[in-house]
């Protein structure tokens, strides 16, 4: 005796029927039609498949503990207005916040904390970001004066921003839904077909040192803005590269940013998934399954160049990537600039077109 | 000497056949019969010497005919027989409206076919229908005659209105704003495009930059079923020459016709 099997219609999910009087599989609730052979190339895709769960697996031990004579040379301070906690060299005297220029206070020596894996050095210096942030506001016609201003520019700092590096393995299998159509006449009529068809997809991605900010100070769109920074340059940490530069102290764990690296991976996945659906329309993904397995996460400090204006309120903050000089930070836009433009704009372009047209009707 | 003074007889004639009106084209006709009675006395009269001056100026006839009924008759074909039977010359123009069937029709002939492109009647019918459809029957005819000079003036230049090449309406108001709306939103757009300069902090959607490998390990389309949809063609027109047809005396006449 055969197993019975019952089979839907992928179509709507209805359980379907065979259909003597055609020899085809019926669906009575959507009233579509099937060749057997449908059944039998669909059951044999399901059990290709590999996944069996989309919660991801990881192992964390990120980072060392601080050598005793480490831990003298550091210091600990922290900032009263908005709570940012950096670290410095000893020798650093009369420091201000790097996020909003306010003093800063001593609170003690390295401790609880751990020590990074690794670190990218500064490669650009300060009269280099001071060049690209003046490139930076080139062009911007809309830009308070305030930002421009020399004295301001010179209050751009260098910061070691706490990075979790991640890598992953992703496996990934998506269903689409998906029509080609073909449109044809005869003399008295138009025809339009519609196919419709079941897409099966799988594929894999590995990544590595996928960088996730570890500073809670820090806003993470920034820091996503200028990536990507290049590990070849990086080097097991050493106190001495601290020297002359500030460090931020990672207040968001490796457990807590694990999820903004594995939403990065799945989208990198499905993407590069959906590249291969190409000749389709109407092209809806019907199930997604991914699975996500990630390796040994790493603590490492990479450079930044900061740089914080306040304007009508408002904070202002800009980065520089301090190994590829990418260059970041939101504008302000003065509105009485804006409509300034936007008029003078206007009325030229408008006298511009009333002539035009005139001269084009002329030879109509 | 003798021979000079035929030559200077010759050059008299000459300049006296030049200076001969050339309007043998347009007829002595009457340019308006209202048998469906729908002017007044005075109307009748002044639209009757505007006609007559609108055709002795373009050397043929600008006819209008008004009647009650048309008897069951094709409008196209009542309006070539009015013209043909009316004594007008062998150019011109008339416009029929039978009250009845609310029916008009233009009949054009000769000269008249290559003033009066289908296109151009069509462009006419837009300008004057209107007045006709609402009963300013004076005022629409009126605007008929005039169009009819314009039309005429045009084609003597060697192109007469037609598909492509319709009088131009007087429209710099309408540029003006056109101009100033283009003007803004262009500006708007450009000014937004360098407002838009100003943001460059956006998350990454992707950790593209730290791929390492990267594979595609399965690949399938399988075709469930396919459906088609027939969808009648709708049928052809064309609108463009001049209309031209025989009519029943036997004569080739354009024109178009319509209900208003």
């Amino acid at each position: 005796m055969g197993q019975m099997k019952e089979y839907k219609c992928p179509n709507c999910g209805g359980a379907v029927e065979f259909d003597s009087a055609s020899q085809k599989v019926k669906c009575p609730y959507c009233d579509t039609e099937f060749a057997i052979e449908v059944f039998n190339e669909l059951s044999e895709l399901e059990a290709q498949s590999i996944i069996s769960s989309d919660e991801p697996v990881w192992d964390t031990s990120a980072g060392t503990e601080w050598g005793a004579a480490e831990e003298d040379k550091m210091k600990v301070y922290s900032c009263n207005a908005c709570g940012g906690e950096i670290i410095a060299d000893e020798k650093a005297a009369a420091l201000k916040c790097p996020y909003c220029d306010n003093p800063v206070v001593f609170t003690g020596k390295l401790s609880g904390t751990l020590k990074p894996d690794m670190i990218i050095p500064f490669k650009l210096n300060k009269a280099d970001a001071k060049k690209k942030l003046l490139e930076h506001l080139k062009g911007k016609p809309f830009l308070p004066p305030v930002f421009t201003d020399q004295n301001h520019i010179d209050e751009i700092k260098g910061v070691y921003v706490p990075f979790w590096l991640f890598d992953g393995h992703a496996d990934g299998e998506v269903h689409y839904k998906a029509q080609k159509t073909r449109v044809w006449s005869d003399s008295k009529y138009d025809y339009h077909e519609t196919n419709f068809f079941k897409l099966f997809r799988a594929g894999s991605m590995t990544f590595s040192n996928i960088p996730v900010d570890g500073s809670s100070t820090m806003p993470d769109d920034l820091m996503e803005s200028i990536e990507p920074f290049h590990y070849k340059d990086a080097v097991d940490f050493e106190t001495a590269y601290l020297a002359g530069y500030l460090a931020d102290k990672y207040d968001v764990t490796a457990e807590d940013s694990i999820d903004r690296a594995n939403h990065r991976i799945k989208r990198s996945l499905e993407e590069n998934i959906r590249k291969t659906v190409t000749g389709y329309e109407n092209i809806i993904v019907e199930d997604n399954r991914i699975q996500i397995q990630n390796g040994k996460a790493k603590y490492a400090l990479l450079p930044v160049w900061i740089l914080n204006t306040t304007w009508n309120g408002e904070k202002y903050l800009f980065a520089m990537n301090g190994q590829t000089g990418k260059f970041v930070g939101n504008l302000p836009v003065d509105n009485s600039l804006y409509w300034k433009n936007f008029g003078k704009t206007a009325a030229v372009a408008s006298v511009a077109l009333f002539i035009f047209i005139n001269i084009i009707s002329r030879f109509l | 000497m003798k021979r000079l003074r035929v030559f200077a007889l010759f050059l008299m004639l000459l300049t006296m056949v030049w200076a001969l009106p050339v309007n043998a084209s347009s007829s002595a006709s009457p340019k308006v019969i209202d048998d469906a009675g729908l002017l007044s006395d005075v109307e009748l009269s002044k639209l009757s010497e505007e006609l007559e001056s609108v055709s002795e100026k373009s050397d043929l006839d600008v006819v209008v005919m008004t009647v009650p009924s048309i008897g069951g008759s094709n409008a196209q074909d009542f309006a070539d027989n009015a013209y043909d039977k009316g004594g007008y010359s062998e150019d011109g123009i008339l416009f029929l409206i039978s009250m009845e069937e609310r029916d008009y029709a233009f009949s054009t002939k000769g000269y008249g076919m290559e003033a009066f492109t289908i296109a151009g009647l069509g462009y006419m019918e837009d300008q004057f229908l209107g007045s006709i459809s609402s009963g300013d029957y004076y005022e629409g005819f009126s605007k008929y005659g005039s169009l009819c000079e314009d039309f005429v003036k045009e084609a003597r230049k060697g192109r007469p209105y037609d598909t492509g090449h319709l009088p131009k309406k007087n429209r710099s108001i309408l540029y003006l704003l056109g101009s100033i709306v283009l003007g803004c939103v262009s500006a708007l757009s450009s000014s937004s495009a360098k407002r838009a300069q100003h943001t460059s902090v956006h998350k990454q959607a992707s950790a593209a930059n730290y791929v390492t490998e990267n594979q595609i390990t399965n690949s399938r389309d399988v075709f469930l079923y396919r459906t088609v949809n027939r969808i009648k063609k709708p049928e052809k027109s064309s609108s463009s020459g001049s209309g031209a047809h025989v009519s029943s005396s036997g004569s080739m006449h354009g024109g178009k016709s319509g209900k208003f």
